[in-house]
């Protein structure tokens, strides 16, 4: 596959969220499933506007776009919520709302999972 | 136009969990070519009641929409614009004006340039982060009919001007942002004794002088709780030099320079909400602006205010809905500190107290309802200019009922 062959920067900054950088191709974001060793992942796209959020649970993986949508502005992920720092809005890892002036859940990506990689669908 | 719409019927085929809207394609960068227009807004009426004085006011204090344009995914346009009062007329009056009604203002007007996901610079007119409420005004976002007193007289929400920012997040430290700004400056000539520096800021209005400000803040999110601290740093002459040697007054980028300090905590878990926050303001050459202007300026003033609040809703709704009832406590001294030629005043020693219920249906809506005790010193008779009977007669302790309702979309 295409998209197998992107470039990988994993950067593992403790003890901050881990942050993989990667390039989109094919409308796809790809993920070794060898770099996701917690429950979260901070997966930056070539491209991108924003950051996507790498959720696992207990039904899959789960990809928020980091995108606050009052008016924009990309959040900020910890390891509890995701805060918007620019206007107080604060989400959970299913994306939905946790406290206003968003009131709209952030967007979310199709993600399926192959024997090596999660592969995050942008469209 | 028929790439973007293939687009959409391709996300919309493809998409079980959620639908993605064209303006969500356009946030993931998706048809970078394509331009996208967003409006949104918020709104707020007010009824006051002087139990005292047995007057009341009832107004729709203000109504400000949002319009925003993304040019691309690197350059995205925000513009709000303010009608206070429901109408003008008879000249510039409300919140940023001081005579006959209503205000019309641009609240904001910048450009957003983002360097990379979590780092971006703005430039235009826009609202430095100081404080809690100055950059988080939305009425459906903070309890009690009126903006906390505190964070209008000492921290003069919502302080705009015109300059750049640079917003971003600490990579290594999760949670942890930074803001820096650089604006213009203030105006000292229009402070008012009892107002702090409110009345100097010059909200991109034809501001002059070659004075500057600078600002910066930490914001950190841990844990349930928000912790930040912001400093502000200006020139306050308003006045070309010429002007200002002759009214003995300091010029330059930083000349009378005013600072204003905050540190702010909020904490949110199971339905209890809290913020705390305490703020100075430190004006050096007050004695100066005094001399040249008769503004009674201070040197020093300072004020701070904590507040809890419980979401009634919170077990069976979570945060969807909310009734919280809360209560709040604010004190400040508009005058701590005087310079030689400064005349006291007592009645700039106020306190107040606040408890109320918030109402929330659905996210975005708001209704208020909440009972404000005023408590202050005597003020200093030689500062009343007024005679009787015109006078309008002061209470050192007033209470005040008052209904609100806003809303946030």
């Amino acid at each position: 596959m295409a998209f197998m062959g992107a470039g990988v920067l994993l950067e593992s900054c403790s003890p901050g969220l881990p942050l993989l950088k990667t390039a989109a191709e094919n409308k796809t974001l790809s993920v070794p499933l060898n770099k996701f060793s917690g429950n979260l992942l901070v997966v930056r796209g070539s491209g991108l506007e924003n950051d996507i959020l790498l959720v696992k649970n207990q039904n899959g993986y789960k990809a928020l776009n980091l995108k606050c949508t009052h008016e924009g502005v990309g959040l900020t992920a910890t390891d509890k919520k995701i805060f918007c720092s620019a206007h107080g809005s604060v989400f959970d890892f299913n994306g939905k709302v946790v406290k206003e002036p968003a009131l709209r859940s952030l967007t979310e990506f199709r993600t399926e999972t192959t024997n090596e990689n999660i592969i995050i669908h942008l469209i | 136009m028929f790439i973007t719409v293939g687009l959409i019927c391709l996300a919309i085929t493809i998409t079980q969990a959620q639908v993605l809207t064209q303006e969500d394609s356009l946030y993931a960068g998706l048809i970078s070519k394509e331009q996208s227009t967003v409006i949104s807004g918020y709104g707020e009426a007010h009824y006051s009641l002087d139990t005292k004085r047995k007057t009341s006011e009832a107004t729709l204090k203000r109504v400000v929409l949002f319009v925003g344009h993304k040019f691309n995914n690197k350059i995205s346009l925000f513009t709000e614009m303010e009608i206070e009062n429901a109408l003008v007329a008879g000249g510039v009056g409300g919140d940023e004006g001081s005579a006959d009604k209503g205000n019309i203002s641009m609240e904001q007007a910048f450009l957003k340039f983002n360097l990379n996901p979590t780092t971006y610079i703005v430039a235009g007119l826009f609202i430095p982060r100081l404080g809690i409420i100055n950059e988080n005004h939305l009425p459906t976002t903070f309890n009690g009919v009126d903006r906390p007193f505190v964070e209008t007289l000492v921290i003069p929400t919502t302080w705009r001007e015109i300059g750049v920012g640079l917003y971003g997040t600490f990579k290594n430290v999760p949670g942890l942002n930074y803001s820096f700004s650089l604006t213009n400056g203030l105006n000292s000539s229009a402070f008012v004794n009892g107002s702090g520096i409110r009345n100097g800021r010059q909200l991109g209005s034809e501001a002059s002088g070659l004075a500057l400000g600078v600002s910066g803040s930490l914001l950190y999110y841990i844990n349930n709780f928000r912790l930040q601290a912001s400093a502000y740093v200006g020139g306050s002459t308003a006045v070309e030099k010429r002007v200002a040697d002759s009214l003995q007054l300091n010029s330059g980028a930083f000349g009378n320079p005013v600072a204003l300090y905050e540190v702010d905590a909020q904490y949110s878990d199971n339905g209890w909400n809290m913020r705390v926050i305490g703020s100075r303001v430190s004006i050096q050459n007050a004695a100066n602006i005094n001399k040249a202007y008769a503004n009674n300026t201070p040197e020093s003033l300072y004020g701070g205010y904590v507040e809890a609040g419980y979401n009634l809703f919170y077990k069976k709704y979570k945060d969807a809905k909310a009734l919280t009832v809360f209560g709040r406590y604010e004190y400040m001294d508009l005058s701590a500190k005087l310079p030689s030629s400064g005349v006291k005043n007592d009645a700039n020693k106020q306190q107040y107290i606040v408890a109320g219920l918030t109402f929330k249906p659905i996210r975005g809506i708001a209704i208020k309802a909440d009972y404000v005790q005023r408590i202050t010193g005597t003020p200093n008779p030689a500062l009343i200019i007024t005679p009787f009977p015109q006078q309008v007669p002061y209470f050192k302790s007033d209470g005040f009922v008052n209904l609100g309702v806003a809303y946030n979309f």
